[in-house]
C-alpha cells in the first residue's frame, strides 16, 4: 500500500481562518435553558469550545409564559425570557434569536409541533404580533442596553418552508417577515433581523427578492442544511440518505447558497451530520469527521454556523434515556462528550491563518494552520457510509519550517476519544452510576502522544496512521525566538 | 455505492504506463512527439508540450533519469529554437507560434494543417514546466530555463487576436486567421492567463473580459457550474495552473473557483451517465468520461433493434450531446484531483472490462460498448490508438492529484503568476498583491517575499520501491 502523501510550505499561505464555527451553536427549546444541567453544559461549551451564541426554538412559546390570554386579555411577561438572556450574558455568552413559536394567545389556528406543542401557525393579526416583537425587543433594549441587543441576531420563525413549521404559504410568511423585521427596526435601526431559516437552503433567491422589491430590512441571510438532504427521496432510511449523497456536498450547497446571498451575510443556524434525532453515527467517530471536513470546507463562505445541537439534554419528541442514543448533542445527558465534542475542540485550539496543502485523496484530507509559536497538522479519513475507506499511511512534508520544539498528536477514531466504545464495553448500562459516568468521561479524553518526526534542511516530515473515520490532529510547537528568526 | 477503487499501486502503474509513451514515441534526434501510436503519424505540437511537462514528472517517481529527461527536454527545446518560423512550407509555425501537426523528421509543416493557438500554449506551458522544474547550475539546465524564457517571449499573443478581442483558433498561410474564435468556457483559460502574461506580446486587459463575457452558467443534474460540454475543457488548463482558492471577478461572483468547478462538471458526467438519456450500453455510476474524441467511425447500424449513429472524432458532450456512446477513460482519470472518489471507481470499472490489456501504454483513446463487434478483448470496440494528447493528462493529473508537482512548479513561473493577475485572479495562494506589483522585466521579476524560490526535493522523497519502467 503506497502512503498517502501531503506537502506545504509554511511561506505559502492561504489566508485568514476565522473561527467561524464558534459564532453559534443550538440548542433544543427554550424552557430546556432553564434547566441547571443544560445551563451548566452550555457554560463548559463556551469554556472549552469557545462558542458565542447560541440558538433554540420557543422562546415565544406558551411554555416560556411569554404571552398568554387571561380571559380575554393579553398578559406579557418577560421573566422567563430574561432568565435565559441574564444566564447568558453572565458567562459571556450572547443569543442568536430564533423568534419562534406562535403563542397560542395570537395564532390563527392550532397546528403545533414537537411534544411541547408548539405552535406553528400565522399570528391572527399581524398587529398583534408586531406589538408583541416590539414590546419584547424594546424590554430587552431597556433591560441590557442598546449596545448590547446590536450584538445579538433575531431570526425571524424556523423553517417555514417546511409544512410542519409554517402551514401558511411562502408569502404570507414573507410578509410575516416584513412585519416583524420593521418592528425591530422601529425599535432601533441598527438591530440585526434576517431569515428565511429555511430547511435545505430554501427560498433564498425569491426571499431576497421579495425583500428588495418591499423595502423590507436584511441583515443576514439564515439557513440550514444536512448531508441527508441530498439527492433522492425522504422516505430512504437516513444511511440511504447519506450513501447516496456525495463526499463534500455541504460546501457545494454553501457555495451555491453564498452566491445567493449577494454579499450579505450567511449564517447556517443549524446543520449536523444528519438530520435523524435518533442516528448512531451522532455519538461516533464519523461525526467527528463530518464536523472537521465540513468546518474546514466553510473558510471564506460563512460567517456562521451552527451545529445543532450542543447537548442531548434536548427534547423535541421525547426525552432520552441512556447516554448514546444517536442523540443531535456534542454531550450525553450526563454531560460525557462524545467525538463530535472533541472535534469542536480540536477545531478551537487551531490557529488562525492556513497554509497551502499539495496532495488530494479520496477519503483522507489534510489541512495545515499556524499561528507565531504553533503549528497544526489536521488530518480526517472519511467517507459517507457505504463508501469504501480503509487505513491510510499518511505521510506529511512541511517545507520552511524552522526545529520543532515538541511533536504530539491527538486522535479521535475507534480507539480515541471515543466514550461511546467504553459504554458498550461496560456492558452498556441505560442508567450509568457516577462512577461509571467518570470512566465515560475519561475515555473521553483526547490524550497528547508523542509523535515521531524527523527534521532536515528546514522540512518536517510526519508519518501518520488514520484508521477508517478518523481525525488526528498533530502539533508542531515552535520556539518564538526561532520563529521570528525564520520570519525576518 | 460499494464501488471498489483502484488501488494506489494500480494507479501509479497507469501513470508509469501512460509516461511510457512519451519515451518512446518521441524521436531522439529532435524531441517531436508522435501525435498517436501509428505509422505514419505526425507529430503534435500540444503533445510535445506534454511530453515536456511529463518528463519531471518521470524523474520524481523514477521512470527515467533525470540526465535523460534532461537531454530530452534541451534536444526538444533546441529544435524548436532552431526551426524557421515564418510563412514558408517548411517553417514549424509563425509569430512563435506552431502548426498543430509538423512532420516527426524535419519538424514540417504537415500536409494543410492550422497554425493552433491553443495547441501551442500546451507546448509553451510544457517548456515553462520544464524551466521551473530543472533549476540546478548546471550548464544544461541553465540553458533549458534560457531556451523556455525565450520561446515564451516569441509568441506574438497579440497577433493571434487578429485585431478583435478575443483571441482566434488559429491561421494558415494560405487562408490567414481561422473564423473561430475562443469563445464560450473551455480549455482556452490557460491560453488567456499565459498570453496576459507575456512581457513582449501580452494580450490586452480587455481580451479576458471579452472572454468571460462569453460565458454560460448552467445547472445540470443538480450542479450548478460554468458550462462546457465535453470533459477535458475541464481539464487541461488544470495540467498547470492550481485553481484552488484563486477566482477571476467571473469565479468570485459565482463564489466558487475553477478547481470547484471541474469538480461539478466531473459529478455532472457521472450523473449523465447514471441517467444515461441515450440509453448507451455500459454508462453508469462507474463507467463515464465523455469529450472530445475519435469514435468508431461515420457509421449508422442498427443495434438491438435501435438504430444507432456513431461518429469518428466529434466533440462529444453532455448533457446536450453528441453522443454515441463512444467513452474515453482517459477523460475520467484526468480528473482525478477534482474527485477521487468517483474517479477511482470508475478506473476500477475499466480494469475490469480489461482496458488495459495487452496496452503497453495504459489506456487506448475511448471504447463503445455500444458499437457491435465480433470479438474483441474488451468483449468491444476500442479505438486501436493512443494519442499523446490523451496519454499527457493521464500522467500530469494523477500527479498534481499524487503531490501538486506540476501546481507546485508553475505557481513559482512569474509569468503565469502576472497572467493570472492581469486576469483579475486573486485569493488563496496568490494572496492579494495587485497586477501592479509586478515588473515587466522579467529579469526583475520575483515571487513574493518569503515563498521559496524553487522547490527542494529531498533526495529520499521518491518512495523506496519505485520500479524502473520497462523499457527504459
Amino acid at each position: 500500500m503506497l502512503p498517502v502523501e501531503f506537502r506545504c510550505c509554511l511561506t505559502e499561505t492561504t489566508g485568514d481562518l476565522p473561527h467561524f464555527w464558534e459564532h453559534t451553536v443550538g440548542g433544543s427549546h427554550a424552557t430546556m435553558g432553564l434547566r441547571a444541567d443544560w445551563r451548566e453544559q452550555l457554560r463548559r461549551c463556551h469554556d472549552e469550545l469557545g462558542f458565542g451564541h447560541v440558538r433554540f426554538h420557543g422562546i415565544l412559546s406558551d411554555g416560556m409564559g411569554t404571552l398568554v390570554d387571561e380571559q380575554d386579555q393579553l398578559l406579557y411577561s418577560f421573566f422567563n425570557a430574561d432568565q435565559m438572556w441574564d444566564y447568558l450574558l453572565s458567562i459571556g455568552m450572547k443569543p442568536f434569536v430564533e423568534l419562534s413559536f406562535m403563542p397560542t394567545a395570537l395564532a390563527s389556528g392550532k397546528t403545533t409541533a414537537f411534544n411541547y406543542q408548539a405552535n406553528v401557525t400565522h399570528p391572527k393579526e399581524n398587529t398583534q404580533w408586531a406589538t408583541l416583537i416590539h414590546k419584547l425587543v424594546a424590554h430587552w433594549v431597556e433591560r441590557y442596553g442598546v449596545d448590547e441587543i446590536r450584538t445579538w441576531f433575531f431570526e425571524v420563525w424556523n423553517e417555514p418552508n417546511l409544512k410542519a413549521f409554517w402551514p401558511g404559504s411562502q408569502e404570507s410568511y414573507f410578509d410575516f417577515y416584513r412585519c416583524t423585521a420593521n418592528t425591530i427596526k422601529q425599535v432601533d435601526a441598527t438591530l440585526q433581523v434576517g431569515g428565511p431559516a429555511t430547511a435545505k437552503d430554501g427560498w433564498i433567491n425569491e426571499f431576497l427578492a421579495f425583500c428588495e422589491k418591499v423595502d423590507a430590512p436584511v441583515d443576514f441571510v439564515s439557513t440550514h442544511h444536512y448531508p441527508t438532504d441530498a439527492l433522492g427521496t425522504t422516505d430512504e432510511d437516513t444511511e440511504t440518505q447519506l450513501a447516496i449523497s456525495q463526499r463534500s456536498i455541504m460546501r457545494n450547497w454553501t457555495q451555491d447558497t453564498r452566491r445567493k446571498c449577494r454579499g450579505r451575510a450567511l449564517y447556517y443556524t443549524e446543520w449536523n451530520a444528519s438530520s435523524n434525532p435518533r442516528d448512531h453515527l451522532h455519538d461516533e467517530p464519523y461525526t467527528a469527521t463530518v464536523i472537521v471536513k465540513t468546518m474546514m470546507e466553510a473558510k471564506g463562505l460563512v460567517e456562521g454556523y451552527s451545529y445543532w445541537t450542543f447537548t442531548d439534554i434536548f427534547a423535541e419528541n421525547y426525552f432520552p434515556a441512556q447516554p448514546f442514543q444517536g442523540g443531535f448533542g456534542l454531550l450525553t445527558i450526563q454531560g460525557v462528550a462524545k467525538p463530535s465534542y472533541r472535534a469542536f475542540e480540536l477545531l478551537h485550539r487551531l490557529g488562525s491563518e492556513t497554509c497551502l496543502v499539495d496532495g488530494i485523496h479520496e477519503t483522507v484530507d489534510a489541512w495545515v494552520v499556524r499561528n507565531s509559536n504553533a503549528i497544526t497538522v489536521l488530518i480526517c479519513n472519511q467517507a459517507l457510509p457505504r463508501h469504501p475507506i480503509r487505513t491510510e499511511h499518511v505521510k506529511v512534508q512541511l517545507t520552511d519550517i524552522s526545529p520543532p520544539t515538541d511533536v504530539y498528536i491527538e486522535r479521535i477514531d475507534d480507539d480515541h476519544a471515543n466514550a461511546k466504545n467504553a459504554w458498550l464495553q461496560m456492558g452498556k448500562p441505560q442508567f450509568p452510576t457516577p462512577r461509571q459516568v467518570e470512566v465515560l468521561n475519561v475515555a473521553s479524553q483526547l490524550v497528547r502522544e508523542t509523535q515521531t518526526w524527523k527534521y532536515e534542511n528546514a522540512s518536517a516530515w510526519l508519518d501518520v496512521t488514520l484508521p477508517p473515520h478518523s481525525v488526528a490532529a498533530v502539533t508542531l510547537e515552535l520556539s518564538t525566538s526561532h520563529h521570528e528568526g525564520a520570519m525576518a | 455505492m460499494t464501488s471498489p477503487l483502484l488501488t494506489s499501486e494500480k494507479l501509479n502503474d497507469l501513470q508509469r504506463e501512460s509516461f511510457a509513451y512519451f519515451v518512446n514515441e518521441t524521436n531522439p534526434a529532435n524531441g517531436l512527439i508522435a501525435d498517436r501510436t501509428k505509422a505514419g503519424t505526425p507529430a503534435s505540437i500540444a503533445a510535445v508540450g506534454l511530453g515536456l511537462a511529463s518528463y519531471p514528472v518521470g524523474v520524481e517517481r523514477g521512470f527515467l533519469t533525470r540526465e535523460d529527461a534532461v537531454d530530452r527536454t534541451l534536444t526538444t527545446l533546441r529544435f524548436l529554437r532552431d526551426a524557421p518560423q515564418g510563412k514558408s512550407a517548411t517553417a514549424t509555425g509563425y509569430k512563435g507560434f506552431y502548426y498543430h501537426f509538423l512532420d516527426m523528421q524535419t519538424g514540417a509543416r504537415f500536409g494543410n494543417c492550422e497554425l493552433s493557438t491553443i495547441d501551442s500554449t500546451y507546448a509553451i506551458a510544457g517548456m515553462l514546466a520544464a524551466a521551473a522544474y530543472f533549476t540546478a547550475e548546471s550548464r544544461s539546465e541553465h540553458e533549458i530555463r534560457s531556451l523556455a524564457d525565450g520561446l515564451y517571449r516569441r509568441v506574438d499573443w497579440r497577433w493571434a487576436l487578429d485585431s478583435g478581442a478575443t483571441v482566434t483558433h488559429g491561421w494558415k498561410p494560405e487562408t490567414g486567421f481561422l473564423p473561430d474564435r475562443w469563445e464560450g468556457y473551455s480549455e482556452a483559460l490557460l491560453l488567456y492567463i499565459l498570453g496576459l502574461g507575456s512581457p513582449t506580446h501580452p494580450l490586452a486587459d480587455e481580451s479576458y473580459t471579452a472572454w468571460t463575457s462569453t460565458y454560460k452558467w448552467r445547472k445540470i443534474y443538480d450542479h450548478e457550474y460554468l458550462y462546457s460540454g465535453p470533459l477535458f475543457t475541464h481539464q487541461l488548463s488544470h495540467v498547470w495552473v492550481d485553481f484552488r482558492g484563486i477566482a477571476d471577478e467571473y469565479m468570485r461572483d459565482k463564489c466558487i473557483d475553477y478547481f470547484e468547478n471541474s469538480r461539478r462538471a466531473t459529478y455532472a458526467q457521472q450523473q449523465y451517465a447514471i441517467h444515461n438519456p441515450g440509453q448507451f450500453k455500459g454508462y453508469g455510476k462507474d463507467c463515464w468520461g465523455i469529450t472530445s474524441s475519435d469514435g468508431p467511425g461515420w457509421i449508422t447500424c442498427e443495434v438491438d433493434g435501435r438504430e444507432r449513429h456513431f461518429f469518428h472524432y466529434a466533440a462529444r458532450g453532455i448533457p446536450d450531446g453528441p453522443d454515441d456512446g463512444t467513452i474515453a477513460p482517459w477523460a475520467a482519470a484526468a480528473s482525478l484531483p477534482f474527485a477521487p472518489e468517483i474517479v477511482l471507481a470508475a478506473l476500477q470499472d475499466f480494469d475490469n472490462l480489461k482496458l488495459r490489456m495487452n496496452n503497453s501504454y495504459g489506456y487506448k483513446a475511448t471504447f463503445n460498448p455500444t458499437y457491435p463487434v465480433t470479438s474483441a478483448p474488451a468483449d468491444c470496440w476500442v479505438s486501436p490508438c493512443h494519442l499523446g494528447l490523451n496519454q499527457g493528462p493521464v500522467v500530469l493529473m494523477i500527479e498534481n492529484a499524487r503531490s501538486g508537482l506540476l501546481w507546485r512548479l508553475m505557481r513559482q513561473c512569474p509569468y503565469l503568476v502576472k497572467g493570472l493577475h492581469q486576469a483579475g485572479f486573486t485569493g488563496g495562494w496568490l494572496g492579494a498583491e495587485s497586477p501592479r506589483a509586478w515588473c515587466t522585466n522579467a529579469s526583475e521579476m520575483k515571487p513574493a517575499s518569503g515563498r521559496a524560490q524553487r522547490i527542494a526535493v529531498p533526495s529520499n522523497s521518491r518512495p523506496s520501491n519505485e520500479k524502473q519502467p520497462d523499457g527504459v
